[in-house]
């Protein structure tokens, strides 16, 4: 088990070429992410090509987006929360502990599961309509989401126990598993979509289909009894104080999920009062937002790859190394949201194309990529420096700019704007948000710098 | 013939500290308590003020759980090499094992007695006082007035206790996660050093 293994921290981060570095711990985490983004289109992709399909099941699926970041938030909950705790205890090469939070972390995620599907099957028409469904799009959104609700369990699992595997030493498991699970589901979907004709519930029995699959792997894989740490009886019964460390460590990851959440369903009822065709509008949302999710998590995985190398130098003292991973970081991130910026502005109605054969939507869809990806090469900056300033420990600043962008501005935003000027109220509030986001950034990077400048000069 | 190791607990104002340095003079052993921090910064080449800004803290809360997920979610990064106070106490816990088997030694708090729990001659001891005598200690040591002192005292017991708890599966200052504690308010300081002294060598006879 790897995790007996490097215990220190590999001095190569004070010492070896930043650029290399950068480019040895953030490729694997770029192509984790970007697995994962994809994970996200494939549906919509295929959806969008059905014959005869319109708009009015994009809009349904869309619907069905924050209703999917729900489940995550409460998936993440248990998830990220043990895997937190197991690797603690793995730390500590404490392994019966650890085996009984692997145990709690899967009969846990049964529970949520079961629970979260069990009350949103029940009362799934009436939050579908909160979450931006009309009548027109409802029963595609019912359709979809229905089958993945029976599969809600799977997921959770699926989802559980790869940060499981990530927590104990198995990253690169972790990361197959991601891939292969996109895979499945970009050969099982057109399979089932078109082949079988089942149209959009195909789409969703492929997603539960190949989760399903990859979850077998990985039980098998955790349940080697070669492995200090592997599936086995006894440790499935909860301990009260596992699952209340769980909890308590996953209440963040899950707020932070359901903010995603809260803000894709306050966008979504805005296009449905302002626009003229709320359905139309919140279609074109959901392509919009695919896209430039695209560039974000490639963003994310790059400053994945900047934490270790910021965090060490950091604590060695090495400001100058700090400053050029950042800047390093910096021009990396902004190229990756350039190329987003360049997409989005002189070719959106390409890449609209991949997500429905309307025209009337590859419009509405390619306006809103316009618009939103106005300042959309800032972001790239913003993305980063958020999470510098988390790897140099100032957690409350880094959560405070990653809410500024997101929730704290947006929200208001979104709800004031439309009052003017309508729907593009709604549209606009996003670029306005990063933009004064990325500002606010600017001045505390440089408040941070003059302190270090100061630090400096006393010595 | 493996070296002795002796974990010390300590409420915040139980003397423990003195306790500690106390014993270690009349066993003629090393005593570590922040000095262990100075060992694990240059046994990592980190500098020193990394390891005390994550010393003893408050570890759970809103905000360092969101300071968790990103832990968990980089996992995908070959040498999992965050910097996080997890992966801090981690090399902070393997430099007081290194320490444990170089020579005999006394260990103060750092949930020692956890971190050593498979070491096969190891003591652990947990200290407390009246609260009173925690007071007035605190009021010396740190010159604060009674209020204030009632105070560092709280802060200082919840954070030991939400660090310790945090990173061991035993309980702070409770008596089963102990082979022994004691309330140095009732023999007093040297009392407590003479009593522990036999308790000690006659454990390892």
């Amino acid at each position: 088990m790897s995790t007996t293994k490097n215990k220190k921290i590999p001095t190569e981060l004070g010492t070896e070429n930043i650029g290399k570095l950068l480019m040895q711990y953030a490729i694997p985490a770029i192509i984790a992410q970007t697995a994962a983004s994809l994970y996200n289109m494939i549906d919509s992709v295929f959806i969008g090509h059905i014959p005869n399909v319109g708009a009015e099941a994009i809009s349904g699926l869309a619907t069905t987006f924050p209703f999917m970041n729900l489940s995550a938030a409460f998936g993440a909950m248990v998830g990220v929360g043990g895997a937190t705790q197991l690797s603690v205890r793995l730390g500590q090469r404490d392994y019966d502990s650890a085996k009984n939070i692997l145990g709690n972390l899967v009969t846990l995620n049964v529970i949520m599961g079961c629970i979260f599907a069990g009350v949103s099957l029940i009362f799934l028409d009436e939050i579908l309509r909160f979450f931006g469904a009309s009548e027109t799009t409802l029963p595609f959104a019912r359709d979809f989401m229905q089958i993945i609700l029976y599969g809600n369990v799977v997921t959770h699992l699926y989802f559980g126990i790869n940060a499981a595997l990530r927590a104990s030493g198995h990253p690169k498991q972790a990361m197959y598993a991601t891939i292969i699970t996109v895979v499945m589901n970009i050969i099982l979907a057109p399979l089932f979509i078109y082949a079988l004709g089942w149209g959009i519930k195909g789409a969703a029995t492929a997603t539960i289909l190949a989760q399903c699959i990859t979850l077998i792997w990985q039980t098998r894989l955790l349940s080697n009894p070669n492995e200090l740490l592997h599936l086995q009886r006894g440790i499935y019964k909860l301990k009260r104080e596992i699952v209340s460390g769980i909890l308590s460590i996953g209440m963040s990851p899950f707020f932070i999920n359901a903010a995603a959440c809260i803000v894709v369903i306050i966008i979504n009822k805005g296009l449905r009062s302002y626009s003229e065709n709320g359905d139309l509008s919140i279609a074109a949302y959901g392509i919009a937002n695919r896209i430039q999710f695209v560039f974000v998590m490639v963003v994310l995985g790059l400053t994945q790859g900047m934490q270790p190398i910021v965090g060490y130098n950091y604590g060695a003292r090495r400001h100058d190394r700090v400053r050029k991973a950042l800047m390093l970081t910096i021009i990396w991130g902004t190229a990756v949201t350039t190329l987003g910026f360049i997409i989005s502005e002189f070719m959106p109605e390409t890449v609209a194309k991949a997500f429905t054969t309307e025209s009337e939507l590859i419009d509405k869809a390619a306006w809103a990529m316009r618009v939103m990806s106005i300042f959309m090469p800032l972001i790239g900056f913003q993305l980063v420096t958020t999470n510098f300033f988390q790897s140099i420990g100032k957690v409350n600043k880094s959560i405070f700019l990653s809410l500024t962008r997101q929730v704290l501005l947006l929200i208001p935003l979104l709800i004031i704007l439309p009052m003017f000027i309508g729907e593009e109220g709604v549209w606009y509030s996003m670029p306005i948000s990063d933009i004064i986001a990325a500002m606010l950034t600017i001045v505390m990077l440089y408040i941070q710098f003059r302190e270090w400048k100061r630090e400096s000069n006393n010595l | 013939m493996k070296n002795y190791v002796i974990s010390i607990g300590r409420q915040l104002g139980s003397g423990g500290k003195e306790i500690a340095e106390k014993l270690g003079a009349m066993l003629n052993i090393k005593v570590y308590d922040k000095t262990l921090l100075e060992v694990a910064a240059r046994d990592s080449g980190l500098d020193t003020t990394v390891f005390e800004d994550a010393d003893e803290r408050e570890t759970s809360g809103f905000l360092n759980g969101l300071f968790s997920i990103h832990g968990s979610m980089s996992n995908y990064i070959p040498g999992d090499s965050y910097m996080t106070n997890d992966k801090l106490f981690e090399i902070q816990s393997e430099t007081i094992r290194e320490l444990a088997d170089k020579e005999p030694c006394i260990i103060v708090g750092r949930c020692s007695e956890y971190v050593l729990r498979d070491h096969p001659k190891k003591l652990s001891i947990f200290i407390t006082a009246d609260t009173q005598e925690r007071i007035e200690r605190i009021m010396e040591k740190e010159s604060l007035n009674h209020e204030k002192a009632v105070e560092f005292i709280e802060k200082g017991d919840k954070r030991r206790r939400s660090y310790h708890d945090y990173y061991a599966t035993t309980h702070w200052g409770e008596a089963r996660s102990y082979d022994i504690c004691v309330n140095s308010s009732r023999m007093g300081i040297e009392g407590t050093v003479n009593f522990l002294y036999n308790f000690i060598t006659n454990s390892f006879v």
